[in-house]
């Protein structure tokens, strides 16, 4: 959508503008409805509950845009804030339908592009943990096996010449094919000379155990509607780094 | 570790971020802007509900692109699929279809020998008193069309009943080779009640003979068609029991 338009009928047709975003509102309130949080007999009902809020709001919403993200973002995150105002307001937060889990999608999870799409859901997970995202891109490639490349290293700043990139390289792939505890000596190695700050093993798991439950529940959502854990994790992060590298 | 920045953004409101932080941010997590104010990052890196807010507003986005048609659609995709698993599946039948043209058929060859059949083919002599031979009209030809298999016919062949109310019916093998005089036999088990007919079709579906059992148990009908690929059905009062396939031959 044009955003200039958006903000043209925001100022001077406000109802034409709520016609236009009705494909973005259904949108919004099906993909709730997909992830568990409402019977889907229940669409409608919400559609047009949220469309009744949105025309009683619509004054509020003039004056609160800012204009710092496009209007169609800022307007998504209002409606999508109405949609959960309506669920708590009418039921605790239910159970996910056992179709969010059974999978009636024709999508096997194996699917390319789905993979793709979780794959970059983590990488926006871990770069919502904004300083931690070096350290915990690290531990997370580590544990998965992975080469650990240059460009890893140089997200923790460029105080590291050439050769001393090059050594933790080798120390990094130290830790493929050992076990979870050399890993994390590896790990509390390789972040004390990063962070220069030296840390224990025992701490660096303690800490990553902590950081991982932030991307679980992030990757997971609340209410659940996925069930990531370490282990698939990894398997996301082997099969994406895979593909990256296959033709 | 990144310096801490200082914490003045007022779309820092109160506690948590407002929608058009959580905007902002999710615009930078999918890459629509190339960067967004430090203060909203250190605050969304310690506050577990707004990081919660922003990776739903990042999915949304996500979702309306994919709906805009603007990523790659997973319905589209799955079409896609299914148009390509159909063109297969057409190509395949061509394959199997020219493999069992006349030329090659087995079915059709002098040299092959009937499969064994589950019930013997009894040579034609009077011994049928039980048999009700009706319409016996043969019309198929003997130009390869005659030989072709019929897609319908053929993907009923070998199904079987997993009730137990089955009457287990027996007939000759799926291969089998008729010469005009010989008998189609089939069985099915003698206790089974129901009024049971054979109905004899063509490769092309139409009718060439029929026959109702006098007896329980067992049904023969002579076969007096011309050389063709033909389908018997044991038909019940309102199930078809069995359906095979023979050919007859010169």
């Amino acid at each position: 959508m044009n955003n200039d338009e958006d903000i043209r009928l925001l100022n001077e047709d406000p109802g034409k503008l709520l016609i236009r975003y009705q494909p973005t509102i259904r949108i919004i309130v099906k993909s709730l409805s997909f992830k568990g949080y409402l019977p889907r007999r229940d669409v409608s009902d919400l559609i047009q509950e949220v469309n009744r809020k949105l025309v009683e709001r619509m004054p509020r919403i003039r004056q609160q845009y800012n204009g710092r993200c496009r209007f169609m973002t800022y307007f998504s995150v209002v409606v999508r804030n109405l949609c959960m105002e309506e669920f708590r307001k009418f039921r605790l937060p239910q159970e996910p339908q056992s179709e969010a889990f059974e999978g009636i999608s024709p999508d096997s999870a194996t699917d390319p592009l789905v993979i793709r799409q979780e794959y970059e859901r983590f990488c926006r997970a871990l770069r919502l943990l904004y300083r931690e995202e070096p350290a915990l891109w690290l531990s997370f490639k580590v544990l998965a096996d992975l080469d650990v490349s240059p460009a890893d290293i140089e997200k923790f700043g460029d105080s590291c010449n050439q050769d001393q990139v090059d050594a933790l390289i080798v120390t990094a792939n130290m830790a493929l094919h050992k076990n979870r505890k050399e890993k994390f000596g590896i790990l509390s190695e390789l972040l004390g000379i990063l962070e220069g700050k030296p840390r224990s093993p025992e701490a660096v798991r303690k800490w990553f155990s902590s950081r991982l439950e932030d991307v679980l529940l992030l990757m997971n959502g609340n209410p659940p509607r996925s069930a990531y854990t370490l282990d698939i994790l990894i398997i996301l992060l082997e099969k994406s780094e895979n593909d990256k590298k296959s033709p | 570790m990144k310096e801490e920045q200082p914490y003045n953004n007022p779309a820092v409101s109160g506690n948590h971020l407002d929608e058009n932080a959580i905007g902002q941010y999710a615009e930078f997590l999918c890459g629509i802007v190339p960067d967004v104010p430090a203060d909203i990052r250190i605050h969304v890196e310690s506050c577990a509900e707004c990081r919660m807010e922003v990776m739903e507003a990042a999915d949304l986005i996500r979702n309306s692109e994919q709906a805009a048609g603007k990523l790659p659609d997973k319905r589209w995709r799955s079409a896609v699929r299914t148009a390509i698993a159909l063109v297969s599946v057409l190509i395949l039948a061509i394959i199997i279809q020219r493999l069992t043209s006349p030329s090659t058929d087995p079915l059709i060859s002098p040299n092959s020998k009937p499969t064994t059949p589950t019930t013997p083919i009894t040579p034609t002599t009077p011994t049928t008193p039980i048999t009700t031979t009706t319409t016996t009209t043969p019309t198929a030809s003997t130009t390869p069309s005659s030989f072709t298999p019929n897609p319908t016919y053929e993907a009923l062949l070998g199904a079987a009943w997993r009730g137990a109310d089955n009457p287990e019916v027996k007939g000759p093998g799926n291969d089998a080779a008729f010469k005009p005089g010989d008998t189609l036999m089939i069985t099915w088990d003698a206790g089974f009640k129901d009024n049971f007919t054979l109905l004899v079709v063509d490769n092309h579906e139409n009718e060439v003979g029929k026959a109702a059992a006098g007896a329980a148990g067992r049904l023969e009908w002579a076969v007096n068609l011309s050389p063709g690929l033909y389908y018997w059905k044991l038909l019940g009062k309102r199930e078809m029991w069995g359906i095979g396939r023979m050919r007859v031959e010169e």
